[in-house]
């Protein structure tokens, strides 16, 4: 017979006893855990809460607002191409490959969803909360800081407002987002909401910039500019009463891609589809090119396949790195023209042609790039080679029209044509189709569509709750 | 009355001779063929009885013969002990009581000479009471009870809580075949119950259980697929008895065993549906390149959505529909215990140097797809599969649990000499039917110069042309063409029973079906003087090859520890060749001319041509994706007496990624370029377990499971990309412009503990879970809320009162109720800065903008499941079925919600809980052997799910929003529903013959138009074996229902669309496609899909011939996939259409799945 060997007896009281220290041990998962550290990958929130931090929260908020203006998607490219300043690049140019552009549908106002303008939107949207995030941190961690900086945030704010307005339809929601809270969705603005808004913006910055002439010149062509939006002539006169006629505030850019360049970089830097300048577009344009206005200097590009030539505007190198201005004292005697002229006050002629003749478009090669020139005018050196006096051509309407042609030419590529357009139609009672470009469009073997503004994205529509869509695609 | 006799059987006497590690009985000339081995089998148990009682056979018949008893005891049927008689014995001797119940019954008795000699009386009156009642009744105090036998008898035998303590051991051998093929079958698992005793049989089927205890031994012999046998043996000491089972291939899944959180468990105790997958089995009747392919059709409730046809490109899974919409869906997956890296949808699932598929095609998916981490193990190494589906099942392995676990054993070595496996399969796939045509409509202005128009644009001068064309169906033109596979395994299994392994090696080599064209080709030799490399030519490529295995070490009788280890290299290639099949839809070639016209869009409903003599125009970009996969786990169990187990588990899964997308320098007139990353994920598994069994009063068992784990997932990604290649290079060194590197690193952990009680009955199984998790990202701890669980199962089909005997052999009836839960990441709740250098003010300065909006109101979403269902063997186990109904609600769900851009512009991002949101469907499965006979055996699987997507609702302040530019969250519709604005009616009105978009009136409301994932599917599997399996067809069929895309091809070729060209299209397609720019709806369907998924055909050889060429077994097969599609889809392929990454579905026209055949020998030595 077998016998059946016993085993070991077990410690049951000690395996019983290990469980339990396990499972007890379990019960503080930070014992076994890791140790505290955010991913390296990962800002740490606290670095942003002193005074170099909110300072760097600040320079963010103008370079993005740099990049809403004159950035590689801004305000300045789309509304140049929506009105007669630019010409999308594949105008007449079928066939050659270089298609893909939204840019066409926007050149022919014949987008009725979203488009390549979404981009701008975003970006001036982008712009507005990262002005209120660096309005808040300065509030918060660096209260000795000069309170010009919120000024001038406050003035940027302001304009960035005036784009939205300008470009958008009707109804632009302008959602908030506080300083280290919450956001809140709103619904569509209507554009005169949105200038006035923009006005309170100029007058919160005139109030804290006081020890800032820069600031307060920009807060008061701002005030101004939304003003004209308004309608309300003499107050925009009297906001620009104080701005010098050498006055400047331009935003700057770097050469290259790696850094914030302007959008000419994208524009005419690259190899493919180059928005052009355009000259007399679709009937209604001014001849900028074909003029030989020195304010609007062009250089032939080549012609394409059908033998048609192709210009550039030489205004901004192609490197993207020429400032461009986002306002001066010309605006501001502009400003002044025209509530002259709306006054029925014959200085506005005077006001302009001291303008061209008192003036020196500065010919200085850039000092870093031999190959540019900075075509901007200044004050006060005394005329303006191939400039004449402007004459009074006696109506009412080409009176406006001589006006808004020299705000054309004067303000070329700097984000001001297609607010001006829109408020011909709105404010002077023209209609779209003598205002916009219209005709036959060749690009899209068609004609120019009726569009204005640009349509407020889709995403926006998605994604907010409150926005249901343009309230307006008039003027 | 019938005279009632006793007759003595004679048993057969076998000897057993020893050889180390190797049994081989004396007696293999007793061996019988099929037919004989159920008679012998009988035979056997009455032998066994018969030595147990002293073999008395009662019957109601006068003949003597063995045989007849055994005849009538299975004319008796299995159920003997319940039927119903009444009684009325007052004084009556035992012997005499028992032969009067076996009349009444009309069954056979079989009890001892003691039994016999037995002269008590019994008084006992029952009416309709069953035969097992009344023989207690009447054996009540005797020590005796009654049992039935495999063979259909009923026994009495001695009752072994009251029986006297048998002396000394003996053994007992066998010998395990299949019932059909009579081929031994190794591995199956002999216990004798009651103890800790447990052998597996060794290659030729055979097995020892030493030191039985003298006595009667239960000996239950258990193989996954097959139907457990169980046999009541005598033994006796020191001496040896055979016991020979010949398996059926169950239907039933009941007796398979399962792993859960706490180690191992009989199915029948575990309440939940587990999908359990017996590789083996699929691997010889289906073409399998992957663990997805595994997987695909073979679990209801899984839904499978492919990311594209090429070689290696992932799929995302699914169980029980988008149970979380948090941005990881993928459940987790366990190797041997160990995790392994298993986040096959996150954006990490993308080729890392995040290389566009095609920027700026209408058929971009983002980044490249690279291979899951699951199909990185190897299905060859693999055996056997288990799928949870829900947190029911999954509380206990924790909150990462929450979207399922697959489970994954290796194979195990098996005691006996070296049995090596060998298999390799060659095959080829090519892309089968037509792609649609597409339209030009060409008219000239008047200068003669050549117009593309659509109906809705002018035409110039006049139409002159409508064209139809398909690039892709052109076979000098096309990228289409064969692709090839081969794999090759070998692998071997032994050991002795201290030592067992298992190893087994795999190489897997396949090219896609992409190719350059010739003209491409001749192109390419023209402009650089050499011919194009491989890699152009043929760019699609996966290479694989792993390695895997198992050592399992007895130390002493009470302790295990096994070790395994995985390690596979892969390489997959693509080029952007994939992006040509959408600039090929829209290519149109005038074969008169030879002239290639490239229509491009925007996405607007206008488009433009270029006129070129480029084919393809982008080919040059090569993307690869390298990964090596290692895992290494180790379990150690302890098993230091009948009622206490304990068990490690450890292990390490390690992925190495290399990737990279190169431009070679002079490509595309670049100085070409290339992007780089390096990324590894790290998990770490510590598992650690005990259970203790105690038996309770009232028959009760008390199981107390507990344990802790602790997983530790790291991640560390870093990118980067050059400019400008050093000339005849093609790496990083001498690149001119070297940009910004980028860098991904992620540090969580969990850990957590458990507790599990179980009770069990013989019909009842009840348990209840609770476990407490702490999660860690980063150090920052959090504390999880418990998680509990609760399940039961009861056996109703052996209470005495069932009525439904004769049609159930088994009904379980099981519900199980489970928390799981979710934390958001904790930076999730954080407003973050990025730091970048911007040129500000006439400098560069550095610059901080914002870069998340975070939430600091995240709270942890949490999941609750309960589930029920039964699973029921019918028709003496010729059928069964598993049935499960689920509720699966998610509250604080956790959502990455966008942003609209009026608060930070395009692309922001933000967590919320965004509400609750409730799965709920039904599972079933249905297996079945129609016929059983020695020529044919037909069998059927048919498994059918269906799932109910809801948001119940949305958190306070949470409006119904967009995820995707059709797809919505929306309450009381389904998590990203398809939705449009409708379009409300159309009509010619100026009777121009087509519809102009002012003619169609398109609602100003969205319209919900269907789910984003099947609703509706199921699969059926079904096997003809002839010859005793000498010749195997298998065939399996998935059909799915309710799934509803956009077919994002047809929209953005729009304008090539009959629609848009011929004024003789439909207007219904008229009007679709011209307020494309207003609504997507026209291009919306919901899609009902019957796809003949694969076709086997295999011819066995019998053991003799497999003999003759040195094998023991030899297999030929031909196996082909994708043979058929049966859909209303008006696209290519409707079931690809998920993107690398997220949750969102649409037909974008990548490479659609292409149909394989392939030709697969498979020995065995």
């Amino acid at each position: 017979m077998r016998t059946v060997s016993r085993r070991p007896r077990i410690r049951v009281d000690a395996l019983l006893g290990s469980i339990l220290a396990l499972v007890l041990g379990s019960c503080s998962p930070g014992t076994v855990l890791g140790n505290d550290a955010l991913p390296p990958d990962v800002p740490d929130p606290t670095h942003v809460q002193t005074p170099d931090g909110a300072l760097a929260i600040y320079r963010g908020a103008i370079s993005q607002f740099g990049q809403a203006f004159g950035g590689h998607d801004g305000d300045i490219l789309s509304g140049g191409i929506l009105t007669d300043e630019l010409q999308d690049g594949l105008v007449g140019l079928a066939g050659t490959g270089t298609s893909g552009s939204g840019w066409m549908f926007i050149d022919a106002r014949s987008f009725s969803n979203s488009d390549a303008t979404d981009f701008t939107y975003s970006a001036l949207q982008s712009a507005r909360g990262q002005i209120n995030q660096a309005l808040g941190a300065l509030r918060a961690y660096a209260p000795n800081a000069p309170v010009a900086l919120q000024g001038r945030l406050h003035a940027l704010e302001g304009y960035d407002e005036i784009f939205l307005a300008d470009l958008f339809c009707s109804g632009v929601p302008l959602s908030t987002l506080d300083f280290n809270g919450d956001f809140t969705y709103e619904p569509g603005s209507p554009t005169d909401t949105i200038y006035q808004r923009a006005a309170v913006q100029f007058d919160s910055a005139l109030t804290l910039a006081t020890d800032s002439a820069d600031v307060m010149n920009l807060a008061r062509v701002g005030k101004a500019r939304a003003l004209l939006g308004l309608g309300d002539y003499p107050a925009a006169e009297e906001a620009v009463a104080g701005v010098p006629d050498d006055f400047r505030e331009a935003i700057t850019y770097a050469a290259g891609k790696e850094l914030s360049s302007n959008f000419a970089l994208s524009a005419w830097g690259s190899t493919s589809l180059p928005p052009t300048m355009a000259d007399r577009e679709g009937g209604n344009g001014l001849p900028y090119r074909s003029s030989g206005d020195p304010r609007t200097p062009s250089a032939f590009l080549g012609s394409n396949q059908y033998g048609v030539p192709i210009y550039r505007p030489t205004q901004y190198a192609t490197d993207g790195s020429t400032p461009i201005v986002l306002a001066s004292g010309v605006e501001a005697r502009l400003t002044e023209a025209e509530a002259q002229l709306h006054a029925g006050e014959p200085t506005w002629l005077p006001t302009l042609n001291a303008l061209r003749t008192d003036g020196s478009f500065d010919t200085q090669q850039d000092p870093v790039d031999a190959t540019k020139t900075d075509t901007l005018w200044h004050a006060g050196s005394g005329g303006v080679p191939g400039l004449a006096p402007l004459e009074d051509p006696a109506t009412a309407d080409r009176r406006l029209d001589v006006l808004f042609q020299e705000r054309g030419y004067w303000l070329f590529l700097t984000g001001h044509r297609q607010g001006d357009l829109r408020r011909l139609i709105r404010e002077y009672q023209r209609n779209s189709e003598s205002v916009y470009p219209t005709g036959a469009y060749a690009g899209l073997s068609g004609l120019y569509g009726i569009y204005v503004n640009a349509p407020i994205p889709q995403t926006e529509q998605l994604y907010n709750p409150k926005f249901h869509g343009c309230l307006n695609r008039g003027a | 009355m019938k005279a009632w006799t006793r007759s003595r059987l004679l048993c057969a006497d076998c000897r057993v001779h020893s050889v180390p590690n190797v049994v081989r009985p004396a007696c293999t000339g007793r061996d019988r063929p099929l037919g004989s081995i159920s008679l012998l089998a009988a035979v056997a148990a009455m032998c066994v009885m018969a030595q147990r009682v002293g073999a008395q056979v009662v019957t109601p018949a006068s003949d003597t013969s063995a045989t007849s008893a055994v005849e009538l005891s299975s004319k008796s049927g299995v159920d003997a002990l319940h039927r119903r008689i009444s009684i009325d014995f007052t004084n009556v001797r035992l012997r005499d009581a028992l032969l009067e119940i076996a009349r009444r019954a009309g069954i056979g008795i079989v009890h001892g000479d003691s039994v016999a000699a037995d002269e008590r009386s019994v008084t006992v009156h029952l009416k309709n009471a069953t035969v097992n009642d009344v023989l207690r009744a009447v054996l009540k105090g005797s020590g005796y009870r009654p049992t039935l036998s495999k063979a259909g008898m009923i026994v009495i035998v001695r009752d072994s809580r009251r029986a006297e303590v048998s002396t000394g051991t003996g053994e007992v051998y066998g010998r395990i075949r299949d019932s059909t093929t009579v081929q031994p079958l190794m591995g199956a698992v002999v216990v004798a119950r009651g103890t800790t005793l447990k052998v597996v049989t060794n290659d030729s089927g055979f097995y020892v259980l030493s030191h039985i205890p003298a006595g009667v031994n239960t000996i239950v012999v258990r193989m996954l697929g097959y139907a457990p046998e169980e046999r009541e043996v005598v033994v006796v000491d020191s001496q040896t008895v055979r016991a020979d089972f010949a398996l059926r291939m169950g239907m039933s899944r009941l007796p398979e065993v399962v792993t859960t959180a706490t180690g191992s468990r009989r199915r029948l105790e575990v309440a939940n549906d587990i999908t359990i997958i017996r590789v083996d089995s699929v691997l010889q009747t289906a073409p399998i390149r992957s663990v997805t392919d595994l997987l695909e059709s073979r679990v209801p409730g899984l839904t499978v959505q492919h990311t594209s046809g090429a070689p290696g490109d992932p799929s995302r899974l699914r169980l029980r529909g988008a149970s979380s919409i948090y941005a990881n869906n993928d459940p987790i997956i366990i190797v041997d215990g160990v995790r392994v890296y298993s986040a096959q949808s996150d954006p990490r699932s993308g080729n890392l140097t995040s290389a566009s598929i095609n920027a700026t095609s209408p058929a971009s998916t983002g980044t490249y797809a690279a291979p899951s981490p699951l199909d990185q193990i190897d299905p060859e190494s693999i055996e056997t599969i288990e799928v949870l589906k829900g947190p029911s099942a999954a509380t206990l392995y924790g909150t990462d649990a929450a979207n399922g676990v697959i489970v994954i054993t290796t194979r195990r070595g098996r005691p006996g000499p070296a049995h090596w496996r060998a298999s390799a399969s060659r095959g080829l796939s090519y892309m089968p039917g037509q792609y649609p045509d597409a339209y030009l409509r060409f008219g000239h202005d008047y200068t003669g110069d050549l117009l593309f128009c659509t109906l809705g644009s002018p035409c110039g001068v006049g139409v002159d042309s409508l064209v139809r064309f398909q690039a892709l169906n052109a076979p000098d033109l096309t990228i289409l063409d064969h692709g090839n596979a081969t794999e090759m395994s070998l692998g071997v299994d032994g050991g002795s029973a201290g030592l067992s392994y298992s190893f087994t090696g795999t190489m897997h080599d396949e090219t896609g079906i992409l190719k350059l064209p010739d003209y491409e080709f001749t192109r390419y030799q023209e402009l650089h003087g050499a011919t194009p490399p491989d890699w152009m030519q043929n760019p699609q490529s996966l290479s694989r090859w792993s390695w895997t295995g198992n050592m399992l070490a007895h130390l002493g009788r009470s302790a295990d520890v096994s070790v395994t280890s995985t390690l596979t290299r892969e390489t997959q290639q693509r080029s952007s060749l994939d992006t040509q099949l959408s600039a090929l839809m829209s290519t149109y070639v005038d074969r008169a001319s030879g002239t290639f016209y490239q229509i491009t869009t925007n996405g607007n409903a206008s488009g433009n041509y270029q006129l070129t003599n480029v084919l393809v125009p982008d080919f040059y970009r090569r993307v690869t994706d390298q990964a090596t996969n290692f895992t290494n786990g180790a379990t150690l169990n302890w098993h230091p007496s009948t009622w206490l187990t304990g068990s490690v588990d450890a292990g390490l899964n390690v992925i190495d990624r290399k990737d990279e997308a190169l431009l070679p320098r002079d490509m595309l007139d670049t100085l070409g370029s290339l992007s780089s990353a390096d990324g590894s994920s790290v998990v770490s598994t510590v598992n650690l377990r005990a259970v203790a069994t105690k038996s309770l009063p009232l028959g009760f068992t008390l199981q107390f499971a507990t344990g802790a784990n602790y997983t530790k997932t790291s991640i560390a990604d870093l990118s980067t990309n050059v400019q400008g290649l050093a000339a005849g290079t093609t790496g990083l060194n001498g690149a001119g412009i070297v940009g910004a590197p980028s860098e991904n690193v992620s540090d969580a952990a969990n850990a957590g503990w458990y507790v599990e009680p179980s009770f069990a009955h013989k019909r009842y199984f009840f348990s209840a879970g609770l476990r407490l998790d702490g999660g860690s990202t980063y150090g920052t701890h959090v504390s999880l809320p418990t998680f509990p669980k609760l399940g039961g199962s009861w056996l109703i089909s052996d209470e005495s009162w069932f009525p439904f005997k004769s049609l159930f052999d088994i009904l379980r009836l099981r519900a199980a109720y489970g928390h799981a839960g979710v934390q958001p990441g904790i930076a999730d709740r954080l407003r973050l800065y990025g730091s970048s250098n911007a040129f500000v003010n006439g400098g560069i300065a550095q610059v901080y903008t914002l870069s998340q909006l975070g939430n600091t109101r995240l709270r942890p979403e949490r999941s609750t499941e309960l589930e029920s269902g039964f699973d029921a063997d019918l028709l003496d186990d010729r059928v069964s079925v598993t049935f499960s109904a689920y509720r699966k609600l998610r509250k604080d769900a956790l959502l990455q919600v966008p942003v609209a851009p009026s608060v930070y512009g395009n692309n922001v991002n933000i967590w919320e809980n965004i509400g609750v949101v409730r799965n709920t469907g039904v599972e079933a499965t249905l297996t079945t052997q129609l016929l059983r006979t020695d020529l044919l055996t037909w069998s059927w699987t048919l498994g059918v799910s269906r799932n109910n997507n809801l948001v119940v609702s949305l958190a306070d302040g949470v409006q119904p929003f967009n995820v995707g530019i059709d797809q919505r969250i929306a309450p009381g519709y389904p998590l990203y529903g398809m939705w449009a604005k409708p379009i409300v009616g159309f009509a010619d009105a100026n009777h121009d013959g087509i519809i102009e978009p002012d003619e169609v009136q398109v609602g100003d409301t969205l319209a919900y138009m269907g789910e984003a994932a099947p609703r509706y599917e199921a699969s059926l599997h079904t096997t003809f074996s002839f010859m005793r399996g000498a010749i195997r067809v298998d065939a399996g069929l998935d059909y799915q229902n309710g799934l509803t895309q956009l077919n994002t091809v047809a929209k953005n070729n729009r304008i090539l669309s009959q629609a848009a060209n011929d004024p003789g299209a439909p207007f219904s397609e008229q009007a679709a496609v011209v307020v494309l720019d207003q609504t997507d709806y026209g291009l919306i369907q919901t899609v009902n899909t019957l796809r003949f998924n694969s076709l086997s055909v295999a011819f066995n050889a019998s053991p003799t011939l497999a003999r003759r060429f040195g094998m023991s077994a030899l297999s030929i097969a031909l196996q082909g996939s994708n043979l058929g599609l049966f859909t209303n889809y008006r696209g290519k392929d409707p079931n690809v259409n998920a993107y690398a990454s997220g949750n969102l579905v649409a037909d974008t026209g990548v490479l659609p799945q292409p149909r394989s055949w392939q030709l697969v020998v498979s020995t065995h030595y």
